[in-house]
């Protein structure tokens, strides 16, 4: 009943729009063979990390998305955001200045966040996603369409996967948001001293 | 790494901007904000598919609009953070030293940033290109994209936290 209530607004809206709101309806999750998974075995999937869900040689077949491949672009790019972070955030404790030391840890902090996000990135293409990602790891088809053989076509899965690694890109640029101006206290000579980092 | 550029141009030429650090690092989160409307929210602007299942419609104009107006702002705040750097460290042939290295670093990241818009309008016109339906994603262009975003990420965060990082080892 309430799958037919859906039908009939989606068919009441404006032609325009219902492209637009479609990915939002992308909550079906199929099993290996298209069959709809059943609220248990989805909640064992989220549990196992997702692993029976991984996209496999279909997925590969056009020889753009190789899985380790995809995985290592990401994970090589991760590695270096971290050995940056901490060159930046060790030399931040042994700058001359505190203008250089707010420097190296501003630059350290930016690379720490880009390392999370590249991890959480990571995961996804390696399609081993934490949980918080257990419905994008699944596959998907619009509600109300006939599920296909093999399931959702290796497009919607990536225009899936694509979701969720753009919205951690953006996130990242959200770190940029400048921090109420940071001061540190010292003591010389039993004198307490306020110097802010930015000189 | 607007508030990291910003001291870094400080040490360059010391020249006077029009921005300043605090705006300069307040208007980057609503540049991305703004620039990514059409993507976020509209799914990149790619036609709609019709009830009849076959039929691809293009969006209503209102959709069109606020894109473009989010676009245009997020790339005035673009221009606007990165004129403001570069004015502010002074030209690299103008400087000695440290000084036009700090320049030089200043130009070079600014410079690396543009892929970042460049990649967002192409890759909108990829999808809007595309025959595949607007809940789907070419896998190719996912691909390139991981791998460009990978060394624009390599070369502008931690670029420029290794040069932070040797500003502090050479003073």
């Amino acid at each position: 009943m309430r799958g037919s209530n859906q039908v009939e607004r989606r068919e009441t809206m404006a032609p325009g729009l219902q492209g637009l709101f479609k990915f939002r309806e992308l909550h079906a999750a199929t099993g290996a063979r298209g069959e709809i998974v059943p609220a248990e075995e989805r909640q064992l999937l989220e549990q196992d990390f997702f692993r029976t869900s991984q996209m496999h040689s279909g997925y590969e077949a056009d020889g753009w998305l190789d899985v380790g491949f995809r995985s290592s672009i990401v994970r090589i790019a991760s590695a270096k955001l971290g050995i940056a972070a901490v060159v930046a955030l060790a030399t931040a404790t042994a700058a001359p200045t505190t203008k250089l030391a707010a420097g190296c840890g501003i630059s350290g902090g930016v690379c720490v966040v880009a390392f999370a996000y590249y991890r959480l990135i990571t995961h996804v293409r390696e399609q081993q996603a934490p949980r918080g990602y257990a419905k994008l790891a699944l596959r998907w088809l619009a509600k109300g369409a006939a599920a296909p053989e093999d399931g959702a076509s290796v497009g919607q899965r990536t225009f899936a996967q694509e979701l969720q690694v753009d919205g951690l890109r953006f996130s990242d640029w959200v770190t940029t948001v400048r921090a109420p101006r940071p001061h540190v206290a010292t003591r010389t000579h039993g004198h307490r001293r306020v110097r802010s980092l930015y000189l | 790494m607007t508030i990291e550029l910003h001291l870094i141009a400080d040490d360059a030429g010391n020249h006077e901007g029009f921005l300043g650090i605090f705006w300069g690092s307040t208007l980057v989160p609503f540049q991305v904000l703004l620039g990514t409307i059409g993507k976020s929210y509209f799914n990149s602007l790619r036609k709609a598919t019709a009830a009849d299942g076959i039929t691809r419609v293009e969006q209503p104009v209102c959709n069109w609009v606020v894109s473009a107006l989010g676009f245009a702002l997020s790339m005035a705040i673009f221009v606007c953070v990165n004129v403001d750097l570069v004015l502010r460290a002074g030209w690299p042939g103008d400087l000695a030293g440290h000084a036009r290295d700090d320049a030089l670093a200043v130009y070079l990241i600014t410079g690396v940033q543009i892929g970042y818009p460049v990649l967002y309008v192409v890759e909108w016109l990829a999808l809007r290109s595309t025959a595949l339906p607007e809940d789907e994603y070419p896998a190719a262009l996912s691909s390139g994209k991981d791998l460009v975003i990978a060394v624009l990420d390599g070369s502008s965060k931690a670029g420029l936290a290794v040069y932070a990082a040797i500003r502090a080892w050479r003073a």
